[in-house]
């Protein structure tokens, strides 16, 4: 069982993949924009972190900026879940330090678990889709 | 003479080359704000949609859809973001229809006490987002109106969704619903960011999103007073607001009454 931290405005889509996550065994706690992700994380030592890009207060490429530059939190791997699929979108968060990136409509849900796994398994990591 | 004539032959070149110029770039920028706004568009409809599709996924989980509690959530999910899609569209629809003239209304007698607390009832996730709750208060149990009830519907829910969206952590939301001269007059209150005194004009244009809503709530497509006034003065009635910067706004409308 892991620790996941979901950092994701909209209710819908926190409740749905919580609902799943929590069902294969994962605990998961949500923030709702990115200046309280970055609380959360900062604060509870997640195992692994869900981050979209497009969030209130700060965006999700400055809450990933942080976490990678912060002792405590730069080697939490960081899945970046989002909409957003411009080229640009892509190198920037995998130059920035994400460990992989996954555009949310393009998944069901046993996909973005299974990358999940994949990425929390001792030694795992994946690429940008 | 002949250099007169340089001179002013060079200035007439000029004047046209930048005309052509200023023209070209207006082109271009039309372009890059239709593109703009198809991206921020489509960008709306993808989030509603995954919604759904990771509602769906949900049950088909055969624990998840065992389980009546977790069932009857995945629906609401469901149900909130097919409405969230039918809405947004529907908006869309009615720019593209203003803009050519062509939007026809449907005024029928409905009760906009029930409108609103169903919307309310809707808005329990939201709510729960930054633990903001709505009091709701009406001097009857049912005001009826004539108007359109759905694009009424729709004019009321961009009102609450602002409310919600620009509140600050758990303060309420306050609506009332009141009849003033025979016209029901609908209220809504927060204590949130407010509007900054120098975008107030404009707060009601199309595509206008204040400055500091946008540091609050990035997503947005500056429609949905835009939508709310022209919906709202199109069934007869009127719309205005008051609103002060860090301390909170107050919208209100007003619809023709009947019995």
């Amino acid at each position: 069982m892991a620790k996941i931290l979901f950092i994701e405005d909209e209710t819908a889509l926190q409740r749905t993949l919580s609902a799943v996550m929590e069902q294969v065994g994962h605990s998961v706690t949500n923030a709702y924009d990115g200046e309280k992700g970055l609380e959360l994380a900062q604060g509870t030592a997640p195992d692994l972190i869900l981050l979209d890009l497009i969030l209130p207060k700060m965006d999700g490429f400055s809450v990933l900026e942080k976490l990678k530059g912060d002792e405590k939190t730069k080697s939490i791997p960081v899945i970046v879940l989002t909409n957003l699929e411009s080229v640009d979108d892509v190198e920037k968060v995998i130059g920035l330090g994400a460990t992989t990136y996954l555009v949310k409509a393009n998944y069901d849900l046993d996909d973005i678990v299974g990358k999940i796994n994949e990425v929390l398994r001792p030694g795992g990591s994946t690429s940008a889709r | 003479m002949t250099a007169l004539l340089v001179l002013f032959t060079t200035a007439i070149t000029f004047t046209i080359g930048h005309i052509i110029v200023r023209s070209f770039s207006l082109v271009v920028e039309a372009n890059h704000l239709k593109s703009q706004f198809l991206n921020i568009a489509s960008h709306q409809l993808l989030t509603p949609l995954t919604a759904l599709k990771w509602s769906v996924n949900a049950l088909d989980n055969e624990t998840i859809a065992s389980d009546a509690g977790k069932q009857k959530e995945m629906l609401g999910i469901l149900q909130e973001n097919n409405n969230k899609m039918i809405n947004l569209v529907n908006g869309l629809l009615d720019i593209s229809r203003m803009e050519n003239g062509k939007v026809r209304m449907s005024p029928e007698k409905f009760d906009i006490v029930k409108t609103v607390k169903k919307l309310v009832s809707l808005k329990e996730n939201e709510l729960a987002k930054k633990q903001n709750k709505v009091e709701f208060s009406s001097e009857k149990d049912s005001f009826w109106v004539m108007a359109d009830p759905a694009r009424t519907k729709m004019a009321v829910e961009h009102l609450i969704d602002n409310a919600i969206q620009y509140s600050r952590q758990s303060e309420s939301i306050f609506l009332n619903i009141k009849e003033k001269d025979g016209r029901v007059i609908f209220e809504i209150q927060d204590k949130g960011i407010g509007i900054p005194a120098r975008e107030r004009k404009r707060i009601f244009g199309k595509f206008f999103r204040a400055r500091n809503a946008s540091d609050v709530q990035r997503k947005g497509l500056g429609l949905g007073l835009f939508l709310a006034k022209f919906i709202i003065e199109a069934s007869g009635g009127e719309i205005n607001f008051e609103s002060e910067e860090g301390v909170g706004s107050k919208f209100w409308f007003s619809l023709p009454a009947v019995n």
